[in-house]
């Protein structure tokens, strides 16, 4: 039963993935320009015979359906075509940049489900107190402000006034990235034993961190305290109340338990937001990124890069789905027979 | 954590049957609220050159980056132009954009999603799948490779949005006629022998098309944020266009100038949360059943 709920996840999950590489396909070719124009850059067009090897390497000299499959044979291989702005294939900058996304989110999340899940808690259990509208006003207020301009206030309050964080980027000026093991900078330091480094990349990581995590933080409380009203008004919950069992233990024991299943759906659809913000917040934080290079590559019209960034994130997307599916059916056996 | 105070009380009556008074007062206010902010922008937009009290593109160097005063309210750019005036001028640039955007990418989205909830079968499940992978791409990142595409600029920057927006509005509206379809008067009026069409405009979509109307509303918000984003980015406006996102984005790292990013910024804060306040309120106007409290 659960191999063949897997399956059909796997099979949604594939066609998806085909769909996004067909969606770049079709944006790298509506450039009202020259269809190389988006693996080469300016120069190398003009070279007649790097013309003619990308023609038959992305197949242009053929019916639009085999350029579709010579594009999704490459993709699938990994040839992204090089960047014009780097020099250097797409998928080696796409791997170089990741790590620092990847960290960021991964903070951000831990962020937004520390607070947002007890502040959800909290407006449940205190369900249209005081407590109840100021998580309201808090999420009403993440969900509304751009987070590229919540960025800049956060520097200007944290960095430039009070001088309690330090500025944009992913370490102090003075100091060099250690080898790179992993790409993330939290592991990288602890293998190169450096804990100065470690201790600025933390520093450094908890301002963007956190206003990335409030611009999720809303949506998961939100969540978190609709899903516990209603489990809350359960007959097994009554029951527990009714055999004497402290609050405390209701909620946290009784409740809880079922009432954070649909949280881990919305976590992992959050995701989306979560990539959305992180281009943003990299662009304003300095942070090494994909999010900061394809906001670079795409106002210098870098079409590989930008492609690129768009089908990882895209993947991604539907890698995280499938997990929180795949969660999803292990969690609540119900599902997994619909 | 101090659950256990107030522990013991199980819920009565009073408590679950019908929403309170107060939550009926409370959404009235979000109604109330939204109507006022978005009202006030609405205003703003129309009459921005009769209340700015100077042009939002004349340049006055000898006054550059001026913190406010009470002639420059807001304080002045790096031209020395009148942030003040631009915030207003602003209005009219957005909120245009974004209901314009929304209002195409609902009827569109709810076009689709209408005809596959409606049809069924194959139909159904391939449209289904184009809605599951455009939804797949954050929506910045991929309105932002169709703007770099297409070229930077305000128009393409709207195509864009559109091109991100109406798949959720799909989603939406196939599951609202599933749920319309399946009641009593439209099988009595298939019984009746009304025509696919007519049935369709005339008995389903009517009762499926208010959560639309929700959606639209607060969807505008996030059109508002996604056009001032590309901007920021340089993929939107054009720089002496008063614009809130290029406004901000000319602030970017001035830090001793604050005002330059900060008011344009709470421009886009507040008339945002008018349209959440708005599509909140309208949720409980349109639809009472769907109270969630």
């Amino acid at each position: 039963m659960l191999l063949t709920y897997l399956g059909r996840r796997c099979v949604v999950a594939l066609v998806a993935l085909f769909g996004v590489v067909l969606i770049a396909f079709v944006v790298a070719h509506v450039v009202p320009a020259d269809p190389l124009a988006t693996v080469l850059s300016d120069m190398a067009t003009k070279d007649p015979s790097v013309r003619a090897a990308y023609v038959k390497r992305w197949g242009l000299d053929r019916p639009l359906p085999e350029q579709f499959l010579a594009y999704l044979g490459n993709v699938f291989r990994g040839d992204l075509g090089e960047s014009f702005t780097t020099r250097r294939p797409v998928l080696q900058d796409l791997w170089q940049f990741l790590p620092a996304t990847v960290e960021l989110s991964v903070a951000a999340l831990l962020v937004a489900v520390g607070f947002g899940v007890p502040l959800g808690i909290w407006a449940a259990v205190r369900h249209n107190r005081a407590a109840d509208h100021a998580t309201r006003a808090i999420a009403l207020a993440g969900a509304a402000s751009p987070i590229f301009w919540t960025g800049l206030i956060a520097l200007y309050v944290f960095y430039y006034v009070l001088e309690w964080a330090p500025g944009p980027g992913r370490l102090d000026t003075h100091l060099t990235l250690p080898p790179r093991v992993t790409g993330f900078l939290l592991v990288d330091s602890v293998v190169a034993r450096n804990s100065e480094l470690f201790a600025s990349a933390v520093r450094h990581l908890i301002l963007p961190a956190t206003v990335l995590g409030w611009f999720v933080m809303g949506i998961v409380s939100r969540t978190t305290r609709a899903s516990l009203l209603e489990v809350l008004a359960a007959d097994y919950v009554r029951t527990a109340r009714a055999k004497g069992l402290r609050e405390g233990v209701v909620v946290g024991l009784h409740a809880l338990r079922n009432a954070l299943i649909p949280v881990i759906t919305v976590i992992g659809l959050t995701f989306a937001s979560l990539l959305s913000g992180a281009v943003l917040t990299e662009t304003v934080f300095a942070w090494p990124g994909i999010g900061r290079y394809a906001v670079t590559a795409s106002t210098r019209l870098d079409y590989p890069a930008i492609l690129g960034v768009t089908m990882l994130t895209a993947v991604i997307y539907i890698a995280v789905n499938l997990v929180v599916d795949v969660l999803y059916g292990v969690l609540d056996p119900r599902i997994r027979a619909q | 954590m101090a659950i256990a105070s107030d522990s013991l009380s199980v819920p009565g009556p009073s408590e679950t049957v019908g929403p309170s008074a107060r939550v009926r007062l409370s959404r009235n206010g979000a109604l109330a609220a939204g109507t006022v902010i978005v009202g006030v922008w609405v205003l703003v937009a129309f009459l921005a050159p009769v209340v700015a009290p100077h042009s939002p593109l004349d340049l006055d160097v000898m006054n550059r980056l001026q913190p406010p005063s009470r002639q420059h309210l807001f304080g002045t750019d790096e031209a020395g132009r009148d942030s003040f005036s631009r915030v207003l001028y602003g209005a009219r640039i957005t909120i245009p954009i974004a209901v314009g955007v929304i209002a195409v990418a609902s009827l569109l989205g709810a076009a689709v999603g209408a005809v596959a909830g409606y049809v069924g079968g194959r139909v159904d499940e391939g449209l289904m799948r184009v809605v599951d992978v455009v939804l797949a791409f954050p929506s910045i990142v991929l309105a932002m490779a169709i703007t770099a595409a297409l070229g930077a600029g305000l128009r393409n920057a709207m195509l864009a949005i559109l091109l991100v927006s109406w798949p959720e509005f799909s989603r939406l509206m196939r599951a609202q006629v599933l749920a319309v379809r399946s009641n009593e008067y439209v099988t009595a009026a298939q019984a009746l022998g009304i025509p696919t069409p007519r049935l369709l405009v005339g008995h389903v979509l009517p009762n499926a098309f208010p959560p639309v109307v929700v959606k639209a509303t607060l969807d505008i918000g996030n059109a508002i944020i996604l056009t001032a984003a590309l901007s920021f980015i340089g993929l939107g406006a054009v720089p002496p266009d008063p614009e809130w996102g290029a406004m901000i984005a000319a602030g970017q790292a001035k830090f001793e100038y604050w005002w330059v990013a900060t008011f344009p910024g709470l421009a886009i804060l507040s008339v945002v949360l008018g349209f959440n306040f708005l599509g909140d309120g309208l949720q409980d106007l349109l639809n009472p059943r769907l109270r969630r409290d």
